[in-house]
C-alpha cells in the first residue's frame, strides 16, 4: 500500500503516515496516526471501522479519472473516482467493515473570489458525494468549503479525526 | 510596523547565492560576456559543469555525432538554459527549508518551486511570446520572497497577519496593513540583491497581481501569476494562508485557461514532483529530471 507523501522524507514521525498528494494508506495497527496536510482543493477521506480499529486515509486532487486515464492507472489515488473505491477495498482486505465505517472528509476549498469558471474544489466536493450516495455511505464529519488549508488525521487507537487549521485545530469525529 | 528598510537588512543577513551562481547570473546576463569567461567561472563547480556538459551532450540538443566540452555545450544549450540549469541546483537547497513564515512544511516551497517551473515552462510553450525558459526561472523563483521572511520574523509572521485579514480578501492586503510590504515585493528585493535579470525580478514581484494596462502589461508576468495560482489547486505551496489568491481574469482569458488545461496542468505539475521526489532530492539525476 502506497504511503509515500510530499513532506515526509522530510521529518517523519514514528507511528505516524504521511499521506500525501495521490497517495493512500491504510493500517490495522492502533499505534498509527494518518495524516495529510495542506488541503487545499484537494480532499482528504478518511475511512475507519471502530470495532477492529482499522482505518484509511485518501488524498485525492481531481474528481474524474477520465482526464488522464494513463495516470490513473499509476496513481489511482490522484482521481476520487478511483481513489475512494480503492481506499474502502484496501480496509475491506484488512478486516473492516462497511456498515461499521465512519467516513470524514475535509479539504475541497475554493480559490478567492474564484468566479465559476473553474470550481476544482466544488467538483471534488461533488464526486465525493455522488460516490457516498450512490454507495450507500454517510459522511460523519466533513469540514470541507471555503478558502483554507487544511491538515487532517486520523488516530487510529481511538478513531478521532482532527482537522488543523491556521494553528488551531479541532476534533471532527467524534462530534 | 517593520518596513521595507528592515526587510533589506534582512536580506543582507540572509546566505546569498553560491558564488558561482551569483557570478555567473552577472556573466550570463551580459550579452558582451565572452563564453570562455563563463566557463572560467563554471569549471570550479564540478557538480554544475558536470549537468551542462551532460545536458549539452542530451539529444534534446540533437544526436550529437562527437562529444561536446564545456564551452560548446554552454553554446547548444544558451544562457537561458545555462542559468535555468545554474539557479536550479543552486536554489533548491536555499528553498527546500524555506516556508515557515507561512505555516508550510519543510520542502513545500521546493515543490511548488518545481511544480510553478514545470507549469510556467508548459504554458510558455504554448505561446510565441515567452521563453520557456524563462518563464521556467520565473516559476521557479517567483517564492524566494518568503526566504526573507521566513529569516526575519519564522512562524509570527502569518499569525501577526490575522488581525488585518478581511473575508473576500487576499492576503497580501493583510500584510501590506501589517507590516507595508507584501511577500512578492519581498521576492523582488531579494531577487534584485541576487541581480537576477530585471523582467525576472519584476515578474517575480507582480506573481500575485499582475498588471493588466496595456503600458505595464507583460505575458511573462501572467505565465508566473498562472503557475501560481494553478499550484495552489494543485495543492503545492498551500499554506496558512490557503487559497486567497485568485486568478486574474485578464490572465485566465489572455492564456486561454479553462478547467481542462488547469487539471491537465496540474496533473503535469505532480508528476515531475514526484519524479523528483523518487529519485531523491538533490541528486544529479534529479536534476536532470525536470530540466
Amino acid at each position: 500500500m502506497s504511503a509515500t507523501s510530499d513532506q515526509h522524507h522530510a521529518d517523519a514521525v514514528p507511528g505516524r503516515i504521511e499521506v500525501g498528494v495521490g497517495d493512500l494508506a491504510v493500517s490495522a495497527d492502533p499505534s498509527t496516526t494518518l495524516i495529510t496536510y495542506a488541503l487545499g482543493s484537494c480532499i482528504g477521506v478518511t475511512v475507519y471501522d471502530p470495532v477492529v480499529r482499522i482505518g484509511g486515509m485518501l488524498h485525492f486532487m481531481l474528481p474524474n479519472a477520465k482526464l488522464n486515464e494513463s495516470k490513473a492507472q499509476s496513481l489511482p489515488g490522484m482521481f476520487a473516482d478511483t481513489g475512494v473505491p480503492m481506499l474502502f477495498r484496501a480496509c475491506y482486505d484488512l478486516g473492516a467493515v462497511k456498515e461499521r465505517m465512519v467516513v470524514c472528509a475535509a479539504g475541497g476549498a475554493e480559490v478567492l473570489a474564484e468566479d465559476g469558471h473553474f470550481k476544482i474544489g466544488s467538483r471534488n466536493r461533488t464526486m465525493l458525494r455522488k460516490l457516498f450516495w450512490k454507495n450507500n455511505i454517510l459522511i460523519s464529519g466533513e469540514d470541507t468549503g471555503g478558502t483554507i488549508s487544511r491538515t487532517l488525521s486520523l488516530e487510529l487507537a481511538s478513531g478521532i479525526v482532527r482537522i488543523r487549521n491556521n494553528s488551531k485545530e479541532r476534533v471532527l469525529w467524534p462530534e | 510596523m517593520a518596513g521595507m528598510n528592515d526587510l533589506l537588512d534582512a536580506i543582507d543577513a540572509l546566505p546569498g547565492l553560491p558564488d558561482t551562481a551569483a557570478r555567473l547570473i552577472a556573466a550570463l546576463h551580459d550579452d558582451t560576456t565572452a563564453p570562455q569567461e563563463i566557463v572560467q567561472i563554471m569549471r570550479y563547480d564540478e557538480a554544475l559543469t558536470s549537468l551542462v556538459l551532460r545536458l549539452g551532450n542530451s539529444v534534446e540538443y540533437g544526436r550529437p555525432g562527437r562529444i561536446f566540452n564545456l564551452e560548446e555545450s554552454i553554446s547548444r544549450l544558451g544562457r537561458m538554459r545555462v542559468l535555468q540549469a545554474c539557479l536550479q541546483m543552486q536554489v533548491s537547497g536555499l528553498l527546500d527549508a524555506a516556508g515557515e513564515s507561512f505555516g508550510l512544511r519543510r520542502g513545500a516551497i521546493r515543490r511548488s518551486a518545481v511544480g510553478g517551473a514545470v507549469i510556467a515552462d508548459e504554458l510558455a510553450r504554448a505561446r510565441d511570446d515567452v521563453a520557456a525558459d524563462e518563464a521556467f526561472l520565473g516559476g521557479l523563483l517567483r517564492d524566494i520572497g518568503k526566504l526573507v521572511l521566513d529569516y526575519r520574523y519564522g512562524e509570527q509572521y502569518i499569525r501577526s497577519l490575522a488581525p488585518h485579514l478581511r473575508a473576500g480578501q487576499n492576503v497580501m492586503w493583510a500584510e501590506r496593513a501589517a507590516f507595508g510590504f507584501d511577500h512578492a515585493q519581498v521576492g523582488e528585493a531579494l531577487g534584485r540583491a541576487w541581480h537576477l535579470p530585471d523582467r525576472l525580478a519584476s515578474a517575480i514581484g507582480c506573481h500575485h497581481d499582475p498588471p493588466a494596462g496595456a503600458s505595464e502589461h507583460d505575458p511573462l508576468f501572467d505565465v508566473i501569476h498562472a503557475a501560481d495560482v494553478i499550484c495552489l489547486w494543485a495543492g503545492l505551496g498551500v499554506g496558512d494562508d490557503g487559497l486567497a489568491y485568485p486568478l486574474s481574469p485578464h490572465v485566465r482569458d489572455g492564456l486561454r485557461i479553462d478547467r481542462s488545461l488547469a487539471e491537465a496542468l496540474m496533473m503535469s505539475a505532480w508528476t515531475h514532483v514526484r519524479q523528483l521526489d523518487n529519485i531523491g532530492n538533490g541528486s544529479e539525476t534529479a536534476q536532470e529530471q525536470i530540466l
